[in-house]
C-alpha cells in the first residue's frame, strides 16, 4: 500500500500566553485575568511541519483542539499557516493529560490518517505525558522528539534528537510524531491571512469523555526571587562587580 | 528699404522635396501618437479616464507640472545639471514654437488666407529668440555629452544617450548652417537680427555659384529634414521619451502627503463587509497600480536615486534606480516576479523608507513604494526573517517591538501624570520612550522640561500601543491598521485634541497616516513644541561655546518638511556646524523601515557612515531628534570608538543641560 499523498493530523494546543502574565507580588499567586490566549509554541512547530509535507507531497491535513468556544481564533490562526479543516472540541479543563489523551484518541479513530503531528510537550504544564499516552491507546508507534520528519511511500524517517548525539528512526504508517523546537521556525500569517482564515468553517464538537481529575495542583506559586536590581551605566564600573558575582556564585 | 521685412518662404525647395517632408511630418505624428496610445492602453488608462481626471484636477495638475516641470524644481538642486536642463528644455521649447509659427504661417496662413504672420517688427524678435533658442540647445547638450564624457558624477551612460545628444547636436547645427547660407545669398540688412546665423554666413565664400549654392541648400534641407524625422521617430524608444511621460507624470502625480502610503485595503471595512478578496502587494510587475507603472515609464535613468540612496551608500544589494529600470523593462507584459525579478529579498529589505530617492527624483517617481510593494507580498506568502516574524509576533501579542509586557509602559508615570480630559496636551512616549533603556532617559527629559514650562500635559502610560508605522513600512498593512484602529478608540475615549511625539516615526504616523483612519488632531514633534517654549522665554537657555553638529531625522525633515526647529534648539546655545549632508540632503542614519529590528547583507553598516560624516565637522556634540537615530549613532560611535571624540544627545536633553536656573 502506497501511503501518498498523506492525511496528516495535527494536534494543536492553546494556552494562556504566559509570557504577558504576571504573579501576584507578594502572595506568589498567577494572575491569569485579560491574559490573552495564543497558540502554544511547539504546536506552531508542529502545524509548520505538518504544512511542509503538505506542500512538498500534496494531501490533506486536519487540525484538532480540545479546548473551548474561543479556541476558534487558534483553529483560524492554524488555517493561516495551512490546516485544511479544523476540529475544536470544547470540554478542556485542562491538568489531566489521561483525559486529553482519551478525547483526542476518542476523536482520532473516527479519521483516516498516516501520520499524527504534535509538540512533545507544551509551555503551561511540561508534563509531556500526552504523545505517550495517545501511542499506547491508539496502539500506534510513536517517534517523539523529532528534529526532521522525512516521509516515504511506505514508512517516514524520522531524527530524533538525544542529551549528545541523534538517533534515526524509521516506522511503518500510520505513526505519531512529536516534535522539538529546533525542527522548524514556524511562520507567521499576515493579519489579513487570518481574516481570510476566519471565514472557513470549523467544526465545533463536545468531549465525549468525562472529565474524572485524579490529579490535584498541591501548589502554582511563583519561587520567590529577590532581584538587587543594581544598574550600572559604564562598562568599567559593571565588569568587576559582575565579575566577582559570577566568581562567587562558582564556588 | 529694398524689400519688406518678411521671412523667406521656401523658395529653393522644389515640390517633390515638399512632399517628402509633408508625408514624413504626417506620418511621424501618427506613429508618435500612436505609440503614446498603446503606452497607455497597455498600461490600462482609457481615454475617458484621463480626460475626467484632466477635468477634475486640471489646477494643482498645471501648477505642479509648472514648477517641477517648467522650472525643473527638483534638478536645479544641483547646479550644473539644473543649468544644462534648463539650456536643454527651453531651447527645444523656443525652436519648438519658432517651427510651429513658420508651420503656422507658411502651411496654413498662406495658401489659405494669404497673409503671414513672420512679418515686421514681430519677425525679427522671432529671429533673435530663434536663433537664441538654438544657441542654447546646443550650449546644454555640448554640456550634458561632456557630463558624460568626462565622467564627472557616475552616469548610466547609454548607448541611447549618445544618439540623442549627438543627433540634437548635428540637427541644431544643420538649421543654423541652412540660415547662414540663405543670408549668405542674399543678404539683407535686417538679415543681422539673426544673430548667429549672420556671422556664421561669412564662412560661405563671397563669391559663391548662386546655382551650386541653391544645391547645397536644397541637400542640407532635406539631410535636416531626415534627421529631424528620425529622431522624432527614434524618441518613442529612447531615453526621452520621459518628455512626454514625465510630464504627464508630473502632471497626474496623486496630491497626497510624502509620509502617507497607499492604502491597499480598509481592515475596518473589511471587517464589516467580510469582502476581504482583495491582493496586498504586488507578486508580479502586472499587479502594481497603473500610476506606478506610468512611474516606471518616466524614469529617465538619471540615477539621481540610486546617488543618494544609503542601502547603495553602503553596500547593500538594493538600488532604486535598477527597480525602477527593471520595472520598466517589462512593465507592458508585467509577468516578472517582484522578488527576485525585479530585486532580491534581501534589497526588499535593505530599504530604510528615508526617501532620499524620493526626494532626488527631477520627475516625481517614487522609487520606495516598488519596495513597500514588494515587501507587502512577501509578507503575505510567510517570506519574513526570523527577526522580522518576532517582530510582528511581539505586536500583536504585547503592541509593542520588544515583547514587553504593555503594564510596563506604567513606569512612565513616575515623570508624568495620566492623561484625562482636563490637560491641553498629550505627550506620546513611544515604544521606544518606554522601553529603550536611552529613550527613557529622553522622555524623562521632555517631561521634566514640560513641566518646569508649566504645560499642562499628560501620558498614556500601558494605554499607549505602538502606532504601527513600522509595521506599514515592513508590508504588514494588517497589523498597522489593527493598531491604528485601537489607538484611534484611546484617542477619541480622552477626546485628545493635540499630541506632542518624542519621535519622528510617531509623529509622521499621527500626522500623515492615522486622517485616512479617522483621526483629526494637531500633531507636533517635542522639537517644535521645545523650541516654542524657548523662544517664547519659557525655558531659558544660557548660551555657551560648544560646537554642534546636528543629524536630521528622515521623517521630520526630509518627509516632513521641517528643518528649522532643531536648528533653532542648537543656535540657542551653542554653534551649529552642518554636515555636508544636511537638511534635505541629510542621510538616513540606518533604522528606517524595519531596519532597526532586522539585518540585511551589506558591506558596511549605514550608521557608522554618518558617523564618520558627524565625526568630520569635528564638532564635540552630535544633537539628533529621534530615539532611533540616537541609537544607531550611539551604536556606531561605540563601534567606531569615538566616544570620547562626540557626544550624541537628543536635542531636549541639549536645552535641559544648558537650562539657566
Ligand atoms: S527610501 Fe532610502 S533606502 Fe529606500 S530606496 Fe529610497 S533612498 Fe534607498
Ligand atoms: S527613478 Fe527618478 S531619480 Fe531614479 S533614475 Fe529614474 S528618473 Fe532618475
Amino acid at each position: 500500500m502506497i501511503y501518498l499523498p498523506y492525511n496528516i493530523i495535527v494536534l494543536i494546543k492553546q494556552i494562556l500566553d504566559i509570557d504577558q502574565m504576571k504573579t501576584n507580588q507578594s502572595t506568589g499567586e498567577p494572575i491569569t485575568e485579560g491574559v490573552p490566549m495564543r497558540i502554544e509554541n511547539l504546536s506552531k512547530n508542529a502545524i509548520e511541519a505538518a504544512v511542509r509535507i503538505k506542500e512538498k507531497y500534496g494531501g490533506k491535513l486536519t487540525g484538532i483542539i480540545f479546548g473551548g468556544e474561543q479556541s476558534s481564533s487558534a483553529m483560524k490562526e492554524a488555517y493561516a499557516i495551512g490546516v485544511d479543516e479544523g476540529i475544536v472540541i470544547k470540554g478542556y479543563k485542562g491538568k489531566n493529560p489521561s483525559v486529553t489523551a482519551r478525547v483526542l484518541s476518542e476523536k482520532i479513530k473516527t479519521l483516516p490518517y498516516d501520520m499524527v503531528i504534535l509538540g512533545n510537550q507544551s509551555a503551561d504544564t511540561y508534563t509531556g505525558l500526552l504523545p505517550g499516552k495517545l501511542s499506547s491507546l491508539l496502539n500506534v508507534p510513536l517517534l517523539g522528539n523529532a528534529v526532521s520528519i522525512e516521509p516515504g511511500e511506505k514508512e517516514v524517517k524520522v531524527t530524533r534528537v538525544l542529551e549528545d548525539h541523534n538517533v534515526i528512526l524509521k516506522g511503518n504508517f500510520p505513526v505519531i510524531i512529536s516534535v522539538s523546537q529546533e525542527i522548524n521556525e514556524p511562520r507567521l500569517p499576515a493579519v489579513l491571512q487570518i481574516i481570510k482564515a476566519g471565514k472557513r468553517e470549523i467544526k465545533m464538537e463536545t468531549a465525549s469523555v468525562q472529565d474524572s481529575s485524579s490529579i490535584k495542583i498541591l501548589s502554582d506559586r511563583a519561587p520567590k526571587s529577590e532581584r538587587k536590581k543594581e544598574v550600572y551605566e559604564e562598562p568599567e564600573k559593571a565588569i568587576p562587580v559582575l565579575t566577582r558575582v559570577i566568581k562567587e556564585a562558582m564556588l | 528699404m529694398a524689400a519688406g521685412i518678411v521671412s523667406p518662404t521656401l523658395v529653393f525647395i522644389p515640390e517633390l522635396e515638399l512632399i517628402i517632408l509633408y508625408v514624413t511630418s504626417f506620418s511621424a505624428a501618427i506613429f508618435v501618437l500612436y505609440w503614446w496610445y498603446r503606452s497607455y492602453r497597455c498600461l490600462g488608462i482609457s481615454i475617458t479616464a484621463i480626460l475626467d481626471y484632466i477635468r477634475k484636477n486640471w489646477k494643482a495638475m498645471i501648477s505642479q507640472a509648472l514648477s517641477y516641470g517648467a522650472f525643473h524644481k527638483k534638478t536645479a538642486k544641483n547646479a550644473y545639471a539644473g543649468v544644462m536642463h534648463l539650456l536643454i528644455f527651453y531651447g527645444m521649447l523656443i525652436l519648438f514654437i519658432s517651427t510651429s509659427l513658420i508651420a503656422l504661417s507658411h502651411d496654413i496662413l498662406k495658401p489659405l488666407f494669404h497673409f503671414g504672420i513672420l512679418t515686421g517688427t514681430f519677425y525679427l524678435n522671432f529671429e533673435v529668440w530663434a536663433n537664441t533658442g538654438g544657441l542654447m540647445l546646443i550650449a546644454g547638450l555640448c554640456m550634458a555629452l561632456y557630463r558624460r564624457l568626462a565622467k564627472k558624477i557616475k552616469l548610466e551612460s547609454v548607448f541611447d544617450d549618445y544618439i540623442l545628444i549627438s543627433g540634437l547636436i548635428i540637427l541644431s547645427i544643420e538649421g543654423f548652417f541652412l540660415g547662414a547660407l540663405k543670408i549668405a545669398l542674399f543678404r539683407n540688412g535686417f538679415d543681422i537680427y539673426r544673430y548667429i546665423e549672420w556671422y556664421l554666413s561669412y564662412i560661405f565664400p563671397a563669391g559663391m555659384n548662386v546655382n551650386t549654392a541653391i544645391q547645397v541648400y536644397r541637400e542640407l534641407w532635406l539631410v535636416h529634414i531626415l534627421t529631424a524625422f528620425a529622431l522624432v521617430i527614434y524618441l518613442p524608444f529612447s531615453k526621452f521619451s520621459h518628455i512626454a511621460l514625465s510630464w504627464t507624470n508630473v502632471a497626474i502625480k496623486k496630491f497626497h502627503p510624502r509620509g502617507q502610503l497607499s492604502t491597499p485595503f480598509l481592515l475596518s471595512e473589511a471587517l464589516e463587509t467580510g469582502n476581504i478578496d482583495f491582493t496586498v502587494g504586488a507578486k508580479e510587475v502586472a499587479n502594481l497600480s497603473t500610476p506606478m507603472k506610468i512611474d516606471s515609464l518616466a524614469c529617465t535613468n538619471c540615477g539621481r536615486c540610486e546617488r543618494a540612496c544609503p542601502a547603495v551608500l553602503s553596500g547593500s544589494d538594493l538600488d532604486p534606480r535598477l527597480v525602477v529600470q527593471n520595472v520598466k523593462a517589462v512593465v507592458y507584459n508585467g509577468k516578472v516576479e517582484m522578488v527576485p525579478g525585479i530585486l532580491s529579498e534581501n534589497a526588499a529589505w535593505a530599504c530604510t523608507t528615508c526617501q532620499a530617492c524620493v526626494e532626488e527624483c527631477p520627475v516625481l517617481i517614487d522609487p520606495h513604494s516598488f519596495v513597500i510593494e514588494a515587501r507587502r507580498n512577501l509578507v503575505m506568502e510567510n517570506k519574513i526573517s526570523k527577526e522580522a516574524g518576532q517582530y510582528f509576533n511581539n505586536l500583536t501579542n504585547t503592541q509593542n517591538p520588544y515583547g514587553n509586557s504593555p503594564s510596563d509602559r506604567d513606569a512612565l508615570l513616575k515623570f508624568g501624570p495620566k492623561y484625562d480630559s482636563s490637560k491641553e496636551v498629550l505627550y506620546w512616549a513611544g515604544c521606544m520612550g518606554a522601553f529603550d533603556p536611552r529613550g527613557k532617559k529622553i522622555a524623562e527629559t521632555v517631561m521634566g522640561l514640560l513641566t518646569k514650562a508649566g504645560v499642562n500635559f499628560g501620558i498614556l502610560g500601558s494605554e499607549e500601543k505602538c502606532n504601527g508605522e513600522t509595521a506599514r513600512r515592513m508590508g504588514e498593512e494588517g497589523r498597522f491598521q489593527e493598531l491604528v484602529l485601537q489607538n484611534i478608540d484611546t484617542f477619541k475615549k480622552y477626546n485628545v485634541k493635540k499630541i506632542i511625539t518624542a519621535c519622528p516615526h510617531c509623529y509622521n504616523t499621527f500626522k500623515n497616516e492615522y486622517p485616512k483612519f479617522g483621526l483629526q488632531v494637531e500633531v507636533v514633534h517635542h522639537s517644535e513644541f521645545l523650541a516654542k517654549l524657548v523662544d517664547d522665554g519659557k525655558l531659558k537657555v544660557r548660551k555657551t561655546d560648544e560646537t554642534v553638529t546636528l543629524h536630521d531625522p528622515c521623517y521630520l525633515g526630509r518627509v516632513n518638511g521641517e528643518y528649522d526647529n532643531t536648528r533653532f534648539i542648537v543656535s540657542s546655545f551653542g554653534n551649529l556646524k552642518e554636515m555636508e549632508k544636511s537638511r534635505q540632503n541629510s542621510m538616513c542614519c540606518g533604522a528606517g523601515g524595519g531596519n532597526y529590528w532586522y539585518k540585511v547583507k551589506s558591506q558596511d553598516s549605514i550608521s557608522h557612515l554618518r558617523m564618520q560624516q558627524a565625526l568630520d565637522t569635528k564638532a564635540t556634540k552630535l544633537a539628533v531628534a529621534c530615539p532611533f537615530c540616537n541609537a544607531m549613532m550611539d551604536d556606531a560611535s561605540r563601534s567606531m570608538d569615538a566616544q570620547n571624540k562626540i557626544e550624541i544627545k537628543d536635542i531636549s536633553e541639549l536645552i535641559s543641560d544648558n537650562l539657566e536656573n
